[in-house]
This record gives C-alpha cells, sequence and structure tokens, in this order.
C-alpha cells in the first residue's frame, strides 16, 4: 500500500524528500515520462483527516512546492502499490502535464468574505415581519453584490478562479485564486481594499498555498 | 470538536452540537424566504407571516444560545482544515 502526497517533475530536489512522510515513512519519487510522483510506502495506512495528519501532508507538499512546481494530491490517496502509480502517471501524462504548466510560477490564495455577525437581533424599525423579511432580502442583495465585486475584482488579477458553495452565514463568498508569483503582493492590496465592503462584512485571504484547486483540469 | 471532560462540558457540548444544526436549519429557511420573495408571487399576508416566523425563530434562537452561555462563533463548528460548518 502507498500513499501519495503529490505530482511534481524530475528532479525533486532533496531538500525536499528529507522529511518524514505520514507515520514516519521514508519519502520515495516514482519518475515516469516527465513527471514524478512523491509518495511513501506502508503495511497498514488509515489516514483519517485529523488535523495533525493532515498537516503532515501539508508539510509534505509545500516543501516540495518550496523547491518547484507541484500538483497537491487531496489528503487521503492511497494505491495498491508502485505499479499502479505507474500506470496512473502513464495513462494521465497529458493532462497531468498541462496541469503542471499551469500552475507553474503560480500560487493558489484563498480568499472569504464573512458577515461579522451572524445573528442580528433584529434591526432599528423591524417591528413586523415584512419589514423582518424584506431588511434581509436587502442584506442579501447587498451581499451578492459585495460578492460579485470582490470576484470581479480579484479574478481580474488571478489566472484562474473557482468559487467555493459558501454554505451558510456567516461566509458569503469562498473563493480560491491561482495568481502569478509576481503578482501576489498586488492581489493582496487589492484584497484590502475590498476589505469591509459593504459594511459589516470582512475579508480574508490565505495562503499562498500549494494549488489544490487547480490539481486537476475544471470540468 | 471532542466530547471529554466532566458531565457539565458534555451537556454543553451536546447543546452547542445541536443548536449548531438548528442554526444550520434556521438559515437555509431564511434563504429559502428570501428566494420566495425575490420570485414575487408572495401575497403581503404571507410576507408578514414568512417574516413573522422567522423573527421569532431567530430571536428564540438568540435566547437558547445564550441559556446555555454559547457566543455565535460557537455555533460554527471549526472542522480543521475542512472549514468551518457554517
Amino acid at each position: 500500500m502507498i500513499y501519495v502526497y503529490a505530482i511534481s517533475e524530475p528532479p525533486v530536489p532533496a531538500p525536499a524528500l528529507r522529511r518524514r512522510g505520514l507515520g514516519g515513512a521514508t519519502l520515495r519519487t516514482l519518475a515516469r515520462d516527465g513527471l514524478v510522483a512523491v509518495y511513501s510506502r506502508h503495511r497498514s495506512l488509515h489516514p483519517h483527516p485529523q488535523p495533525d495528519l493532515v498537516l503532515h501532508h501539508e508539510r509534505v507538499v509545500e516543501a516540495i512546492m518550496a523547491t518547484g512546481v507541484v500538483l497537491p494530491l487531496r489528503f487521503g490517496t492511497q494505491l495498491a502499490g508502485e505499479d499502479r502509480l505507474g500506470d496512473l502517471l502513464a495513462a494521465r501524462h497529458d493532462e497531468l502535464t498541462r496541469s503542471l504548466e499551469r500552475v507553474r510560477g503560480r500560487t493558489e490564495l484563498g480568499v472569504r468574505v464573512m458577515t461579522m455577525r451572524s445573528f442580528p437581533g433584529g434591526e432599528a424599525g423591524e417591528s413586523t415581519g415584512r419589514d423582518y423579511l424584506l431588511g434581509r432580502v436587502r442584506r442579501h442583495r447587498r451581499h451578492e453584490e459585495a460578492v460579485r465585486d470582490v470576484h470581479a475584482a480579484l479574478g481580474a488579477l488571478s489566472a484562474a478562479s473557482c468559487i467555493r458553495p459558501p454554505g451558510t452565514a456567516p461566509a458569503i463568498l469562498v473563493a480560491a485564486y491561482l495568481v502569478d508569483d509576481g503578482r501576489v503582493a498586488e492581489f493582496r492590496r487589492q484584497a484590502d481594499q475590498l476589505a469591509g465592503r459593504p459594511p459589516g462584512t470582512r475579508l480574508m485571504v490565505t495562503g499562498p498555498w500549494p494549488p489544490y484547486s487547480f490539481a486537476t483540469e475544471q470540468r | 470538536m471532542r466530547i471529554e471532560g466532566d458531565r457539565e462540558d458534555v451537556a454543553r457540548g451536546l447543546a452547542q452540537l445541536v443548536l449548531t444544526l438548528v442554526e444550520l436549519v434556521r438559515q437555509l429557511m431564511e434563504r429559502q424566504a428570501i428566494r420566495r420573495v425575490e420570485a414575487g408571487g408572495l401575497s403581503a399576508d404571507q410576507i408578514e407571516r414568512l417574516g413573522q416566523a422567522l423573527m421569532a425563530l431567530e430571536r428564540r434562537m438568540e435566547e437558547l444560545r445564550e441559556d446555555f452561555g454559547l457566543t455565535e462563533e460557537d455555533l460554527n463548528l471549526d472542522l480543521g482544515p475542512l472549514g468551518k460548518l457554517l
């Protein structure tokens, strides 16, 4: 049984492989035709997404990212063995090569826009059901507008972007942006300028992350 | 969220979990109501009643939260790297 962390291109510099994999396992590489997978061998492994294990996975991926281009795999990617991994690299060679090119020299930044108060106890003048509900509708429209503005402005600075369903309040926008390394500072400045529009919201930028959201082709 | 510690912690943890789920449902209902208003076709009377129901639900939710000494943030289960539930 093997656990796979990421796809990159050979050679993976030694410093990235000096750290240990999950459970202290040695990090190994398997190269195929311009691609390389970083993995570790395990007799048995049941990786539940606990914070420490996910962080461990992330650290391995970040170490590879620090030395070159990387396609991070989702936490928990396991295969029967090296043969299967080799087959996979061969079968998906063209797609993976395109993906490496897409993320080369770029980094993922996460953006979250949240409302500051999730349960406002009724705004002034909300005495009737009608006022209350129409107030919620107006707030919803303000939020939608804000989300559109933020996404348009940040999307313009990005090579690619993807919006995730934000679930429920307080998040009104959860998105990821693939940004040229040289434009990260500009992206952050733009995000700072957008923060707090409209009043009652806040905007958080996280990252730089390995390009988890852009590792596979958009379908 | 881990359920451990003494009985009071467990009770509070359980209340937190239950209220989080109720809050999730409340927000979904609010969103559905907003969609219905935006789609048009609700009578003034329906809007009033829907609004009253949601307003009462929100206030009751706040009271329950305070009864259990929970903050708004407490009703947002942190799933670690998977993000916040709400």
